[in-house]
C-alpha cells in the first residue's frame, strides 16, 4: 500500500495550552481510520491542520506526496482532502440542492454531471424529498447528511469526517454507515472521528487513539481498544 | 413531502426570475411617464432614485448576496464622477471616455482593497472602505488648486433635455438587474450566496472564497463608479458631497427597507425612500432621522426586508403545495 | 522642532488611545466594531458645552456629566440594541456581523442628523478647565488647559488598563473576551460585562470629546474622523487588544504629526490611511492581536 497521507510531527499550541503535540501517523490509500480520544484531545485540531484551517506552529502533512503545508483549505479540498465539521457547517439559506451543487461546481463538475450525481447522493442517503427544501428546514440529523454529501460530490481522495454519528437516529445511522463501508470497500479512504466505540469497532480496521494532544495508540483497533494506556485515557487513571 | 413547509423562516428566492420580471416591468411602468407629463422636478427625482438604485443593487450584491460590508459606495461613487471631471477639466477628455474610465478606475481601487482586506477575516472591509471614503472626501475638499473644493468642478452636459438622463437612467438599471440576474444564475452566484452563508463551510469545501469576495467587491466598486460617472454629467457640478457617509446610509436604508438578498428590492427600496426623502425634506430635512430609524427597526424585527417578506409569504403558499406533492423551484433560474 | 512635534504627537496619541481603548474593548467582548463610536464622542462633547454656556454648570460638574452622558448612551445602546440579538443569533457570527455594522452605522448617522436638528449645524467650543498663561515645558509651549486636559486623558486611560489588569471587573472582562461561552460557564455574567464594557466605551469617548471641545469645537459631526482614526488604531494594535490600543494611539499620533511637519500639514488626516493599508500588507493581525478562533 502506498502512503495517501503522511503527517510528521504535527504541532498546535494555543496560548499555553499544547492542542497537539508532535503527532505522527501515515494512512494508505482505501484505508478507513478511526480516530479516538477523550473530549479535548485534539481530533478536531488535527483535522482543522489537516484541511488548511489551521496553520500548524510545526510539522508536515502530504497528500499524495505533495506538501499541503501552506495551501489554502479551498485548495486543499480541491485537491482531493475533503472535510466534515463536528459542528454542522452547511448553508442554511439555500436549499438543498443548491448546497450540493455549490459544492460540485467548486469541485470542477458541469452542470450536468453536478445535478446527476447530487440526486444519487440523496437518493443514497434517503434524503431526495427534501431536495428543494431550504437546509435551515432540515432537521439537525438531516443537516448532518446534508454536509456529508456534500463531501462527495466528487470523490475526495481522503474524506476526513469530524464525528458523523453523534446526535442522529439510528436509522439514519445505519444509512451513514451504510454508505462509508461501501465506498471504503470500493476504495474510498477515511479519516473517522467517532465517540461511538461499536461503530468504530464495526467500521474500522485500523484506529488511532489521541490523548493530550499526543499519539497514545495506532494499530488495528482491537488492539488499540485493549492497550492499557487507551483505557486509562478513556476511563480515568484509577479503573481496573 | 418537503420538510416543514410551512415554516415562515423560508427565505426568499435570492436569484427569482419573478423578482426581475417585476423590477423590469417598473421601470417600464416609469419610462413613459415624461411624455404623459411628469413635471421635471418629479423626474429629476425619479432619476437620482434611480441613480439611488444602481448604488443599492450593488450594494446589495456585497451585502446581501456575498455577507460583505463596504461603507464607501457613495465614496466610490464620487471616485468615479471626479475621474471624469478631472480627466475633462485638465485633459479635455470626453465623457464617453471619461465615464468608463471612473468605472475601471474605482474598480481597480476595488481590487486593492479587496486584495488587501478580504484575505482576513474580521470587520477589515468595512473599517478599510470606511477610511477610505471619507479620507477621499477630505482629499477632494483640502486639494482646492484641483479640485475647487467644495465649489466643485464643472462637466460638460450629455443631452439637452433632462427627459433623456431619464431614460438613460432607466436602461442603465434595466441592464444593471440582468446582469445581475445572470452573474447570480451562474456557478458564481451559488459561491457568493455560501460565502454568505458560511464562508468557512465554503472554503472547507472547495470554494475560493478570497478570489470571488475580490471578485464582488472589484465589480460593485465598478459599478458604483460608473453610477457617479454617469450622476457627475446629469448633475453637471462634481463635488464632494456626492460622498457624504450620509448617502452611503441612505442606500444602506434602501436596501435593508427594500429586501437584503433579493433582486428587486434595492429598486423598491430606492424609489421608496427617495421619493419619500422629497417630503421628509420639506417637513425639515427629517429623512436622515427616519430612515436611520426604520432600518434599525427593519434590521432587528424584518431582516428580509419589503420584498423579503412578500416573497416569503408566497413561498410559504407554494411550499403547502408542494406538501400536496408537486412544486418545482428554480435552482439556476438563467438555466 | 523634531522632538517637541515628537511630544504633540504623543499628546495627541493619548486622546487617540482614548476613543481607541473603548473600541476594541467592545470588540474583545462582542467581537463587533461600533461604529457609533465617533458620535459618543460627540455627545460628550456637546453635553460639556452646552452645559456649561446653556446650563451654567461648572466645569468641574460638566466634565463628569458629559462622561455620563457617554456612558448612559453606551449602556442603553448595548440593552436596547447589541443585546438582544446577541441572545438570537447565538454561534452565529455572519448574521451578528451584518446586524452589528447596519445597526451601529444607522445609529451613527441618527445621532448626527438628531444632534443637528437640535443645535444646528454649527461647531461650539467649550471652555478651558483652566486660565492662564502657556506654560515652557521642556521648551515646549502648553497651556495650563491642555495640561490639565492631558492629565485627566492619562489618569482615565492607564486607570482603565489597570482595572483591566488587576480587578475582579477587568479579569471578567478579559475572560469573555478570551472566550464567551467558556466564561459563561464559569458563572461570569456575560451580558452584564458587555453592557459594562459598551459603558465604559462610551464614557471614555465621550471624555475625550469633552476635554477636546476646547481645541476642536464640537460640531455634530465631529466625531467622524475620532472614530475613523481609532479604527486605524485597534487594526494597529490588534483587535481586541488593549495594550495596542495605547500603543497603537500614540504611534499614529506620532506618524500623523511628523507626516504634517515633513510631509503636509493639510492632509495629516489622511495618513492614517496609508498606515492602515501598511499594516493591512504587513501584519494584518496588527502589532499585540493573536490569530482568532477559527472553526
Ligand atoms: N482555536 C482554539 N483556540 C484555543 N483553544 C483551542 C482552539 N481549538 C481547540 N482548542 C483547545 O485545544 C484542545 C483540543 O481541542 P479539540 O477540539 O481538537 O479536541 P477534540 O479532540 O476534537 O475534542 P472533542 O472530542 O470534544 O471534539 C482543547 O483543549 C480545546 O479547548
Ligand atoms: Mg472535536
Amino acid at each position: 500500500m502506498s502512503d495517501l497521507i503522511v503527517v510528521e510531527d504535527l504541532t498546535k499550541r494555543f496560548g499555553s495550552l499544547v492542542a497537539v503535540d508532535g503527532v505522527s501517523f501515515t494512512i494508505g490509500e482505501g484505508e478507513l481510520v478511526g480516530f479516538l480520544g477523550p473530549n479535548g484531545s485534539g481530533k478536531t485540531t488535527v483535522l482543522n491542520m489537516m484541511s488548511g484551517l489551521l496553520r500548524p506552529d510545526a510539522g508536515r502533512i502530504s497528500l499524495s506526496g505533495a506538501n499541503v503545508g501552506g495551501m489554502t483549505a479551498d485548495r486543499i479540498a480541491r485537491a482531493g482532502m475533503i472535510r466534515m465539521f463536528q459542528l454542522t457547517r452547511i448553508y442554511p439559506e439555500m436549499t438543498v440542492i443548491e448546497n450540493l451543487l455549490t459544492a460540485g461546481f467548486a469541485l470542477g463538475l458541469d452542470k450536468r454531471q453536478a445535478t446527476e450525481r447530487a440526486d444519487e447522493l440523496l437518493a443514497d442517503l434517503k434524503i431526495l424529498a427534501y431536495r428543494e427544501a431550504f437546509a435551515s428546514d432540515l432537521s439537525g440529523g438531516q443537516q448532518k447528511l446534508l454536509e456529508f454529501a456534500c463531501c462527495f460530490m466528487k470523490a475526495p481522495k481522503i474524506a476526513l469526517l469530524d464525528e458523523p454519528f453523534a446526535a442522529i437516529h439510528p436509522t439514519m445511522r445505519q444509512t451513514l454507515a451504510d454508505y462509508v463501508r461501501g465506498t471504503n470497500a470500493a476504495g474510498q479512504a477515511y479519516i473517522l472521528v467517532s465517540h461511538d466505540m461499536p461503530i468504530v469497532i464495526d467500521l474500522c480496521p485500523r484506529a488511532i487513539c489521541l490523548a493530550a494532544g499526543s499519539v497514545l495508540a495506532d494499530g488495528p483497533t482491537d488492539e488499540v481498544l485493549r492497550e492499557p494506556a487507551v483505557i486509562e485515557a478513556y476511563l480515568g487513571p484509577n479503573h481496573s | 413531502m418537503a420538510a416543514r413547509v410551512s415554516s415562515l423562516r423560508r427565505p426568499a428566492a435570492p436569484t427569482s426570475r419573478t423578482q426581475l420580471a417585476i423590477a423590469l416591468l417598473m421601470l417600464a411602468a416609469l419610462a413613459p411617464l415624461p411624455t404623459l407629463g411628469l413635471e421635471i422636478y418629479w423626474q429629476g427625482v425619479v432619476i437620482t432614485s434611480l441613480y439611488y438604485a444602481m448604488l443599492a443593487t450593488n450594494w446589495n450584491l456585497l451585502a446581501g448576496y456575498t455577507g460583505l460590508f463596504s461603507l464607501a459606495p457613495a465614496g466610490f461613487a464620487m471616485l468615479g464622477a471626479y475621474v471624469t471631471a478631472l480627466l475633462w477639466t485638465y485633459a479635455g477628455v470626453s465623457p464617453l471616455i471619461g465615464i468608463p474610465s471612473g468605472a475601471i478606475v474605482c474598480a481597480v481601487v476595488g481590487l486593492i482593497i479587496g486584495i488587501l482586506t478580504l484575505r482576513l477575516s474580521g470587520p477589515y472591509l468595512a473599517l478599510t472602505t470606511l477610511a477610505l471614503a471619507e479620507i477621499l472626501r477630505v482629499i477632494a475638499l483640502n486639494s482646492f488648486d484641483i479640485t475647487r473644493g467644495e465649489i466643485g468642478l464643472e462637466v460638460p452636459a450629455l443631452f439637452s433635455h433632462q427627459s433623456s438622463y431619464y431614460y438613460m437612467f432607466i436602461v442603465a438599471v434595466g441592464c444593471l438587474l440582468i446582469g445581475l440576474h445572470w452573474l447570480l444564475g451562474k456557478p458564481c452566484g451559488l459561491y457568493l450566496r455560501a460565502i454568505r452563508n458560511d464562508e468557512t463551510g465554503a472554503r472547507a469545501r472547495g470554494v475560493r472564497t478570497v478570489f470571488w469576495k475580490v471578485f464582488a467587491f472589484t465589480i460593485s466598486s465598478g459599478f458604483c463608479g460608473l453610477a457617479g460617472a454617469l450622476f457627475a454629467h446629469y448633475v453637471i457640478i462634481v463635488s464632494p458631497s456626492i460622498g457624504h457617509l450620509l448617502v452611503t446610509g441612505l442606500v444602506m436604508s434602501m436596501v435593508v427597507l427594500g429586501g437584503m438578498g433579493t433582486l428587486l428590492g434595492p429598486l423598491v427600496g430606492a424609489l421608496l425612500v427617495n421619493v419619500s426623502s422629497e417630503y421628509l425634506r420639506a417637513a425639515g430635512d427629517y429623512q436622515h432621522i427616519v430612515f436611520p430609524i426604520i432600518v434599525i427597526v427593519f434590521a432587528r424585527f424584518c431582516r428580509e426586508g419589503l420584498v423579503g417578506r412578500i416573497a416569503m409569504m408566497f413561498n410559504a403558499r407554494a411550499g403547502v403545495n408542494a406538501a400536496r406533492g408537486s412544486r418545482t423551484t428554480e435552482v439556476l433560474a438563467s438555466s | 522642532m523634531l522632538s517637541s512635534m515628537l511630544v504633540s504627537g504623543l499628546i495627541t496619541g493619548t486622546f487617540y488611545a482614548l476613543m481607541a481603548l473603548g473600541l476594541t474593548m467592545i470588540f474583545g467582548v462582542l467581537r463587533i466594531v461600533n461604529f457609533a463610536h465617533g458620535e459618543f464622542y460627540m455627545i460628550g462633547g456637546f453635553a460639556y458645552v452646552l452645559l456649561y454656556h446653556s446650563l451654567g454648570v461648572p466645569i468641574v460638574a460638566a466634565l463628569p456629566a458629559a462622561v455620563v452622558a457617554g456612558a448612559a448612551l453606551g449602556w442603553v445602546v448595548e440593552r436596547l440594541l447589541i443585546r438582544p440579538v446577541y441572545a438570537e443569533m447565538g454561534a452565529r457570527q455572519q448574521g451578528r456581523d451584518e446586524y452589528a455594522i447596519i445597526v451601529t452605522f444607522a445609529l451613527s448617522i441618527l445621532l448626527i442628523a438628531a444632534m443637528t436638528k437640535i443645535v444646528g449645524p454649527w461647531s461650539l467650543q467649550g471652555p478651558r478647565l483652566i486660565d492662564g498663561p502657556p506654560l515652557l515645558i521642556a521648551g515646549i509651549r502648553v497651556s495650563p488647559h491642555q495640561l490639565a486636559a492631558l492629565g485627566i486623558a492619562l489618569f482615565f486611560l492607564l486607570g482603565t488598563l489597570y482595572l483591566l489588569n488587576y480587578s475582579l471587573w477587568g479579569r471578567q472582562i478579559r475572560a469573555v473576551a478570551q472566550n464567551r461561552s467558556a466564561a459563561a460557564v464559569m458563572g461570569v455574567d456575560v451580558g452584564k460585562v458587555s453592557t459594562i464594557v459598551f459603558a465604559t466605551a462610551g464614557g471614555l469617548a465621550a471624555l475625550a470629546g469633552a476635554l477636546l471641545s476646547n481645541m476642536i469645537s464640537p460640531s455634530p459631526d465631529v466625531g467622524a474622523f475620532p472614530a475613523i482614526k481609532s479604527y486605524v488604531i485597534i487594526v494597529l494594535g490588534g483587535l481586541g487588544s488593549p495594550l495596542g490600543a495605547l500603543i497603537g494611539g500614540l504611534l499614529l499620533g506620532v506618524i500623523e504629526n511628523l507626516g504634517a511637519i515633513y510631509i503636509s500639514f493639510s492632509y495629516r488626516d489622511t495618513y492614517g490611511l496609508v498606515l492602515l493599508v501598511v499594516i493591512l500588507l504587513v501584519r494584518p493581525n496588527g502589532l499585540f492581536g493573536e490569530m482568532r478562533r477559527e472553526v
